[in-house]
């Protein structure tokens, strides 16, 4: 919302620079957002002139002569307002106006107009009116516009908490609040009009009195609608509200310093004299003052005549009542209407306005009858012939006034403060609380304050939050001792990060995008997909079910794309127990790895750095496990979906599958439109955890030397090294220490369908020196076992 | 022959034997021919005193002198032949072979740093899921039925009921309520959160928050003072100032949001601040008693404070970065910065 810093210096009696105030206000919980100054627009040497004399040509030009404080002038101009005897804006030739231009001496046929008399729109006021000529009745010829007309002035966009929002939506609750920051309590003073019995009466009948515990109204004949006077105009415009009639304007005046909306019925225009208060019926309609229809529905709270609604009660009026240039009755309203239902009617028809955004966050329910005291007060100015009937004021229940205890003690040990109980009475006193036997009385118009702790809030508050001494809790520390999730994290990562993979962070969704790229499988659990009900757009509308579909697009964009990366994600995939979900689904975490180009940066030494492949990504892997201590995992062929078909390992341990990986599946890839060769592989990082060991079992290092031996076998093609290691285990005995696999071959002199694989051997004794016969005693069995296991052909 | 002539004549040829030597063994075998025990110039050392008298001195002293020259060749010989053969030098300014590093990302980082200082303070790290049922989301927070976050327009929902948590809030509750009536409940619960903002520099639906939670017997909000001024100067440095600005939560009271001293400028105001010198990092508050209750504890019994904090907020302050979406763009050449320097 926004407010005229003049105005409330004028309502709080604050001497406050306006970053002063701003500053003020923010400290005390009204967070101002910005200030702009109202007549920052306006033109340098724009001054008051006083209009002399007025000839009005037939083609409707009017040709003014003006004082402006100088030589004088003739201007020619084209308001409906121009007279003489009234005072406005002037800017002569050679000044620019807001919009750019320069102003020129024109020539009207005979006569040379000498500058422009302006409107308020063309002063560059925001929101200002430019069908009529700024006007005032009292200005001193040549005097400065700003000062003069009161543009001197800042607005403050004050964006306001819900609590904050019940009491200061209006200058009086920000004046309220700003005095009581300077150590004053703001008096107000209560404007009261008897009213003439002559006139006609308002008839009020509340049917709903929980939606509307107060109806105040009056009715007043003799108006005359007309622009309002310049100072009222300008009071709206810096609180950021257009001006439109003086009633209008009136009701907006009223409702922007108190906070209480009111709204005016044109009363000759109402079926009867006779208010009615009701829920509206199913299907009715109204026609509201935009011009829409609405269809209101038996949650809505309307004002009706005796036949029709012609108002949506707290929110807007209807057309079919409208005030316009013609009214001369009205029925001025000042209601107290139910805080919910006037958000919910607001929200359900999108209609959001300066009376309902007060209504729903909580209205005085005691400042109706002052609202419209202030309403008849203002007319008197701005319709002097007009003639108020006598104030009615429907109230079926009395209010209950909140009190609460003021327990000192308890405050002082929730803030950590010691102040006097004499202190804290005299803080909620500033703001308008008073004292009972119960303790503290809490004002009609906080609605925010219900319970004890909201009064420890307000001393807080009034104390200064920043002057609450700090001070660090002394608690008993028991000491955090995190789980194996979190440390399995952490090593994952530091390992991941050292073997050169980049960490991405993407958004929880499953866009359809990935869905067309991946395709999975009928009822594969990728489509399994957890639903959004309200997305804002289309890609929002599921939860994904795995991280492949990102890390694919992370590979296929921006620098990936060139230059080929390297990089994993951690994070939670969503599954749901069932569609559509009425349960929390499950969140597993998975580890995806990505990478594309070659295995690593290429360098001037090595020429050909070759490209990722199953086996650079199964090193990877095995690394992973390595650092989870993950000793008893196997890897078997995968058909995995998304994988590249007899190039891809499935991970198991203990009869769980840990994940999957290998190159990625050539149509994926090119659905991806991934050109350069892929590696992609996800993980159940729950199930790594799960199978994670702890603390390593060590032994001292190896004191006797070890016995090395090459063996070299020709196998079929598809006898995997597995097997081979298997059985070398079997038959080598306890003393062999390590396989390993240096070299494959294939090709002459190998017949073709088989390869030759050749291993060292490494045996070693913890307690003494191997002769070379007990290795060769060893060697004979590997062989032999190889021959007969797996036929081998053994070379050496 | 004259034996002055011959010591002229063995010694020119060591030297030139000694000159052509290849190899140490070449040496030993020059050195032994000549100088050994049956070596030719010991022979006529040892021949000396068969020589007239007048002779014997000119002979001794030149066969003398042929010794020790002959020695010290043999000597520079073996030095030479032992020294170590240098190869050509490098170009030292062709690039070194790479370590390749991947980096942890920013996020991550920072979030590690947040979990580090708050765990060296005590507090134990929660979790919670982010579907979460509109009870723990809301109703259980003190989001009363009506309040604006609980609108289709702000929070998603999956299904009746069930919400993608819009803060991590949700995690205080389970907790509260799984531990209760333990105490302290001193606990940091990161995670990711969920709001229907449209994305901008400052905004995306999805976002990561880490939230802080400690109830006890005389927690007060000037310990939420000291907390937070202890947690910013360990995040952003030992100079920086805290302020605290009145605000509203639903689940907190008071409430407040939280400024720390402009790392760009230190308070003197700048582009970066808004010209205000502080930037605004949390919110935070003393927990409101209905959400004590709710997660188990006696408000009249206990009292404890909250805070929430925005990773991705703290990493664009941290780093000066003023997009955030450019965490969610995954460039490898943004990311890849984020890999060296001390924190
Ligand atoms: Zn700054």
């Amino acid at each position: 919302m926004k407010a005229s810093y003049r105005w409330v210096r004028r309502r709080s009696g604050s001497e406050q620079s306006p970053e002063e105030l701003a500053e003020t206000m923010t400290f005390l919980g009204l967070n101002v957002e910005e200030i702009a100054y109202l007549g920052s627009r306006v033109p340098a040497g724009a001054r008051m002139a006083e209009i002399l004399e007025v000839e009005r040509r037939p083609d409707g030009l009017a040709v003014c002569r003006i004082d402006d404080g100088a030589a004088g002038a003739t201007v020619a101009s084209r308001a409906p307002n121009v007279r003489p005897g009234i005072f406005a804006p002037y800017v002569p030739p050679g000044v620019a106006m807001p919009d750019g231009h320069i102003v020129e001496a024109v020539e009207f046929g005979s006569v040379i107009s000498a500058g422009i008399l302006c409107s308020a729109a063309e002063l560059g006021v925001p929101g200002g009116p430019s069908e009529y000529l700024l006007e005032v009745d009292e200005a001193v010829p040549g005097a400065d516009v700003v000062v003069a007309l009161g543009l001197d002035d800042w607005t403050f966009d004050l964006d306001l908490t819900p609590n904050y929002a019940t009491h200061c939506q209006s200058v009086i609750g920000i004046a309220r609040e700003v005095s009581a920051a300077e150590g004053r309590r703001l008096e107000i003073p209560v404007s009261e009009s008897p009213g003439n019995a002559d006139a006609p009466r308002a008839d009020i009948v509340i049917e709903d009195s929980d939606l509307c515990p107060r109806y105040s109204a009056v009715a007043v004949s003799g108006i005359t609608v007309a622009p309002s006077p310049w100072w009222i105009q300008r009071d709206l415009l810096a609180s950021g509200v257009r001006p439109i009639n003086n009633i209008v304007d009136a009701t907006n005046h009223v409702m922007l310093e108190t906070g209480q909306p009111l709204h005016a019925f044109d009363l000759d225009r109402l079926g009867g004299e006779r208010i009615v208060v009701r829920r509206a019926r199913a299907g009715e309609k109204l026609v509201t003052l935009d011009g829409r229809a609405r269809t209101l529905d038996p949650s809505d709270l309307v004002i009706a005549d005796e036949r029709d609604p012609v108002g949506l009660a707290g929110v807007m009026g209807g057309e079919n009542s409208e005030v316009h240039e013609g009214t001369s009755r009205i029925i001025l309203e000042s209601a107290h209407f139910d805080a919910t239902n006037v958000l919910k009617t607001a929200r359900r028809l999108g209609l959001q306005t300066d009376a309902s955004l007060r209504f729903e966050k909580g209205c005085d329910p005691e400042a109706t009858l002052r609202a419209l005291h202030d309403f008849l007060e203002l007319l008197e100015e701005i319709s002097p012939a007009s003639a108020a009937g006598p104030v009615e004021d429907v109230r079926p229940r009395d209010r209950e006034p909140v009190r609460l205890p003021l327990d000192a003690e308890r405050v002082n040990a929730f803030l950590g403060t010691e102040l006097g109980e004499d202190r804290m009475r005299a803080y909620l006193e500033l703001l308008g609380f008073t004292a009972c036997p119960e303790g503290v009385e809490v004002p009609s118009w906080r609605a925010d304050v219900r319970i004890p702790v909201d009064l420890t809030e307000e001393v807080a508050r009034m104390h200064g939050y920043n002057e609450i001494p700090a001070s660090l809790p002394r608690t008993a520390v028991t000491g955090y001792v995190p789980g194996r999730g979190p440390v399995a994290e952490d090593a994952a990562v530091e390992y991941l990060v050292g073997a050169g993979f980049s960490e991405i962070a993407t958004r929880s969704w499953m866009p359809a995008a990935y869905l067309r790229v991946l395709d999975p499988p009928e009822d594969h659990p990728h489509r399994h997909l957890v639903p959004v009900s309200n997305p804002m757009r289309d890609d929002q509308s599921r939860l994904r079910s795995t991280l492949l579909g990102d890390a694919l697009e992370v590979l296929a964009a921006g620098s990936a794309r060139e230059r080929g990366a390297h990089v994993f994600e951690l994070s939670r995939v969503y599954v749901p127990r069932e569609l559509p979900p009425v349960s929390l689904p499950e969140e597993p975490k998975r580890l995806c790895l990505a990478a594309s180009g070659r295995v690593r940066a290429s360098h001037w030494m090595e020429t050909d750095t070759p490209p990722v492949d199953f086996f650079h990504l199964k090193g990877v892997v095995e690394g992973l496990l390595g650092v989870l201590a993950i000793e008893e995992a196997a890897m078997v062929p995968s058909e995995a979906y998304y994988l590249y078909p007899g190039r891809a390992a499935r991970v198991e341990c203990h009869g769980s599958v840990l994940g999957e990986f290998g190159e990625l599946h050539p149509e994926i890839a090119r659905r991806a439109d991934l050109d350069s060769p892929v590696v992609i592989g996800e993980f159940d990082f729950d199930a790594l955890v799960c199978c994670a060991g702890g603390v390593p079992r060590v032994q001292p290092a190896p004191v006797y030397p070890a016995s090395g031996r090459d063996i070299a076998l020709v196998v079929p093609e598809e006898t995997m090294h597995r097997e081979v290691v298997r059985c070398i285990e079997e038959s080598a005995g306890d003393l062999l220490e390590e396989i390993h696999l240096f070299d494959v071959y294939r090709g002459d002199p190998i017949p073709s369908g088989s390869k030759s694989m050749a291993y060292h051997l490494r045996y070693r004794s913890p307690d003494r020196t191997l002769t070379d016969e007990e290795v060769e005693v060893f060697q004979d069995r590997v062989r032999g076992a190889l021959r007969r296991d797996l036929g081998a052909d053994l070379r050496s | 022959m004259d034996p002055k002539e011959r010591v002229g004549e063995l010694l020119h040829r060591a030297l030139e034997e000694i000159a052509d030597a290849d190899d140490e063994g070449a040496l030993e075998r020059i050195r032994i021919s000549y100088l050994g025990r049956e070596g030719s110039l010991t022979a006529i050392l040892r021949s000396i005193g068969e020589l007239p008298p007048e002779d014997r001195a000119p002979v001794g002293k030149r066969a003398n002198a042929a010794k020790n020259q002959l020695e010290s060749a043999l000597e520079t010989a073996q030095e030479a032949l032992s020294a170590i053969p240098f190869e050509a030098p490098v170009d030292v300014s062709a690039p070194g072979l790479p370590v390749d590093r991947g980096t942890r990302h920013p996020l991550r980082i920072v979030l590690d740093e947040v979990l580090d200082i708050f765990v060296a303070m005590g507090y134990s790290v929660a979790d919670g899921p982010e579907v979460e049922t509109e009870w723990f989301n809301f109703t259980g927070l003190n989001i009363p039925e009506d309040h604006p976050a609980r609108d289709m327009q702000d929070s998603y929902y999956v299904g009746k009921d069930l919400v993608l948590r819009s803060q991590t809030s949700p995690i205080q509750l389970r907790y509260m309520r799984e531990h209760a009536p333990q105490l302290p409940v001193q606990i940091v619960g990161p995670g990711r959160t969920y709001r229907r903002d449209t994305e901008d520099p400052s905004h995306s639906p999805v976002f990561h928050q880490c939230e802080a939670l400690l109830v006890d017997r005389g927690i007060t909000m000037g310990h939420l003072r000291g907390t937070l001024t202890e947690f910013a100067r360990r995040l952003f440095g030992e100079h920086v100032n805290v302020r605290f600005r009145p605000s509203y939560f639903p689940f907190t009271e008071p409430s407040a949001e939280v400024d720390v001293t402009c790392t760009s400028c230190g308070e003197r105001g700048c582009p970066a601040c808004g010209g205000k010198g502080f930037m605004e990092i949390l919110g935070a508050g003393m927990v409101h008693p209905t959400v004590l209750e709710n997660g188990g504890y006696d408000p009249e019994a206990v009292s404890g404070f909250a805070f929430g904090m925005g990773i991705e907020r703290l990493a664009m302050i941290k780093y000066g970065i003023n997009d955030l979406r450019s965490f969610y763009r995954n460039d490898l050449r943004f990311l890849g910065q984020f890999g060296g320097g001390l924190r």
